[in-house]
């Protein structure tokens, strides 16, 4: 029944995955919701809402990650997630 | 019966080895959190169990304002500046607890916590508590006894638990409907296994789901906040609070004159009369004695999930501040969320039936996490594994086991513990405490000495059954309140001896008279590894085990098997 090995990621591709499930994904949950509350007039229910929606995010990119089989294509939507946000916080 | 979408199959690989590695690390962490966290529900009531002060009859006649006196005298003054909470009796703890601030020489302030019970008007202080077994429970529940990192590692054992739920989630996707109601005790061991670890975690998922989500939000929170409250609010924290709770708004003047106000008494029966269906839990005072002194009811009915409260008083006259307040089931959703949260989590909703099929759904989150440690070790006992791997499986399961299943006899010796170190003694919580981490810990070790899974759950069982039915006899025997003296005076404490007397009954005779042990030992065998077909007689029979004995997974079966007969053929 353990998963066949042939079909898990080895090595740096297996870090780099766990880098970007933990910092990467956090990184991404955290900036996203920051920009969602800039960017309405109240941002208490937005905030309060990510109190919870953050962990459901986060995890919901964690595993992401690893649906998609290459890890770069992951860290390209976290940074593209990332940045984006972080520009929507500078501007506002 | 119908069939959901499933992954591919090499999703439904990568997705089943995630599921297996976040859930084995987190299993023993997750079993301890699941079981204290049941207990944890009733801490109020166990914290009436095991003190002799609590288990008093509620006197309704008890006057607020004399206990904050006493208390002021006998602490030399409280300074009402700072917050003054005054937690009022219930049934299960039927004293005033005064949570305040006395000064210090340095100008600083400290905070205090005693009780009065309204019977002698003696106090006593909470911070050298004589008992603590629900608040030990409670600690362990969140790892408290771990310093400062414990809610850390408890929040991270809750966010990866979500994890854990979403990729089960995702491989049992196919056969969800059918999983809702599979419950067989037919095929081996392996299948019984899985079939009650996929069926139990089905069904208990929403229940699972809403626990990661608020334990991670109780663990972790700090981590959603802190870079939030940063960009957002220049890393001004009280901007953050004061959108959650407009009392936080609320100023009063340090330099505020003495003033004889309206007694907390009076307006304590002016709340009950205005909300009759709920609970006064406390009410927290600003200035208490002085001319601008406040006071805000908290109020609950311990039934609707909104339905917690907070009105702002004027002491001086009486008066509600409606812009302070929370009014039950009328708040707005920014004022509602976080108390929703907290009742989701700690089951203060739905009264004591919900309370109960919180610790039931609970157990059988235990259960789930015990059959996923048990899958783990039974996938991995065969031909794909060498002697030494096999071996290294071995002693992780007995050491998960051994600790999850011995906190059943520990719990059992921690209440018993509570009443055969004598009330009097003093500093008796360093010497219970110890008695329970130390007994659990034994009873771990003993457990590594049983090779077979099923003798260490028999002998757990047993041990931990003879020492539950001797919980109500102790304390019958110490306190001299038997079952039947406490039934009508102290009825929760009733209910807590005859929870450990029919656990304790029905462990006996479950060990006794229902589990066979099995001949061959657990210890892994060495297996001729030159015979047969190595690893795809396995394959073949987990496809049909995940397929509930169908072969409906033919296209997903045959390239996996082929793939291994091409690299057998190569290989040889």
């Amino acid at each position: 029944m353990p998963a066949k090995k042939k079909y898990l990621s080895s090595g740096w591709k297996r870090v780099s995955k766990i880098l970007a499930v933990i910092f990467g994904a956090y990184a991404a949950t955290a900036l996203l919701h920051i920009a969602i509350a800039k960017s309405v007039i109240d941002d208490t229910p937005v905030l309060l809402t990510s109190t919870f929606t953050s962990f459901i995010c986060w995890v919901g990119l964690m595993v992401m990650i690893y649906l998609i089989k290459k890890a770069w294509v992951s860290w390209s939507i976290l940074l593209v997630i990332i940045s984006i946000s972080s520009v929507i916080i500078y501007m506002l | 019966m119908k069939k959901l979408k499933g992954l591919g199959n090499e999703r439904y690989n990568v997705m089943f080895h995630t599921h297996t590695v976040s859930g084995i690390v987190i299993s023993f962490a997750l079993f301890v959190i699941f079981y204290a966290g049941a207990f944890s529900i009733f801490r109020h009531e166990i914290a009436q169990w095991e003190n002799p002060d609590m288990r008093q009859p509620l006197n309704e006649n008890f006057d607020i304002d004399q206990a904050i006196k006493i208390i002021d005298e006998s602490y030399g003054g409280l300074n009402y500046y700072e917050n003054t909470n005054i937690w009022l009796p219930t049934e299960e703890s039927p004293v005033l607890r005064v949570y305040g601030a006395i000064d210090q020489t340095d100008s600083t302030t400290e905070r205090m916590a005693a009780y009065i019970s309204p019977a002698t008007m003696e106090v006593q202080d909470i911070r050298k508590p004589l008992t603590t077994v629900s608040d030990t429970i409670y600690f362990l529940h969140y790892f408290r006894q771990i310093p400062v990192a414990g809610i850390y590692i408890a929040g991270l054992v809750a966010l990866f638990f979500l994890f854990a739920i979403v990729t089960g989630l995702l491989i049992h996707w196919k056969n969800l409907l059918t999983k809702m109601y599979a419950f067989t005790k037919k095929g081996s061991w392996k299948s019984i296994w899985t079939n009650a670890h996929t069926v139990l975690g089905v069904i208990g998922l929403p229940f699972q789901a809403m626990y990661a989500v608020t334990g991670a939000f109780l663990g972790l929170l700090i981590l959603i906040l802190a870079p939030a409250s940063v960009l957002l609010y220049n890393g001004d924290q009280e901007a953050l609070v004061s959108k959650v709770n407009p009392a936080a708004a609320l100023t009063v003047e340090k330099d505020a004159q003495p003033f004889e106000h309206l007694s907390l008494n009076e307006l304590y029966q002016k709340v009950r009369l205005e909300y009759p269906e709920f609970i006064v839990k406390n009410v927290n005072t600003r200035n208490y004695g002085k001319e601008d002194a406040v006071a805000f009811w908290n109020i609950d009915d311990h039934q609707g999930i909104n339905s917690t409260g907070s009105l702002a008083m004027r002491l001086k006259d009486g008066e509600v501040l409606k812009e302070y307040s929370l009014i039950p089931n009328q708040k707005t959703y920014s004022m509602s969320i976080i108390g929703f949260i907290f009742k989701l989590h700690y089951s203060t909703y739905g009264g004591n039936v919900m309370r109960v099929i919180y610790f039931i759904l609970a157990m059988i989150t235990c259960f789930m996490i015990i059959s996923g440690i048990l899958i783990w070790r039974t996938a991995r006992n065969n031909k794909r594994y060498t002697l030494k791997q096999r071996n290294f499986h071995h002693r992780i399961t007995k050491w998960y086991l051994a600790v999850c299943l011995s906190l059943f006899p520990a719990f059992a010796i921690l209440f018993l513990a509570n009443k055969l170190v004598p009330i009097e003694m003093t500093d008796r919580i360093s010497v219970v405490n110890p008695i329970f981490f130390l007994s659990w810990l034994g009873l771990m070790i003993i457990g590594m000495f049983w090779n077979k899974y099923s003798l260490q759950n028999r002998n757990y069982l047993f041990i931990g059954g003879l020492l539950s039915v001797l919980v109500p006899i102790v304390n019958g025997v110490v306190t001299q309140q038997w079952i039947w003296d406490t039934w009508n005076s102290a009825h929760w404490v009733a209910y807590i001896d005859l929870f450990w007397f029919f656990a304790g009954v029905s462990a006996l005779y479950v060990s006794l008279f229902l589990l066979k042990i099995k001949d061959e030992t657990d210890i892994p065998q060495p297996i001729d590894y030159q015979e047969g077909d190595e690893g795809v007689d396995d394959l073949v029979s987990e496809m049909e085990d995940t397929e509930d004995g169908k072969k409906e997974n033919v296209t997903d079966v045959e390239p996996a098997l082929n793939s291994q007969l091409a690299i057998k053929g190569v290989s040889n």
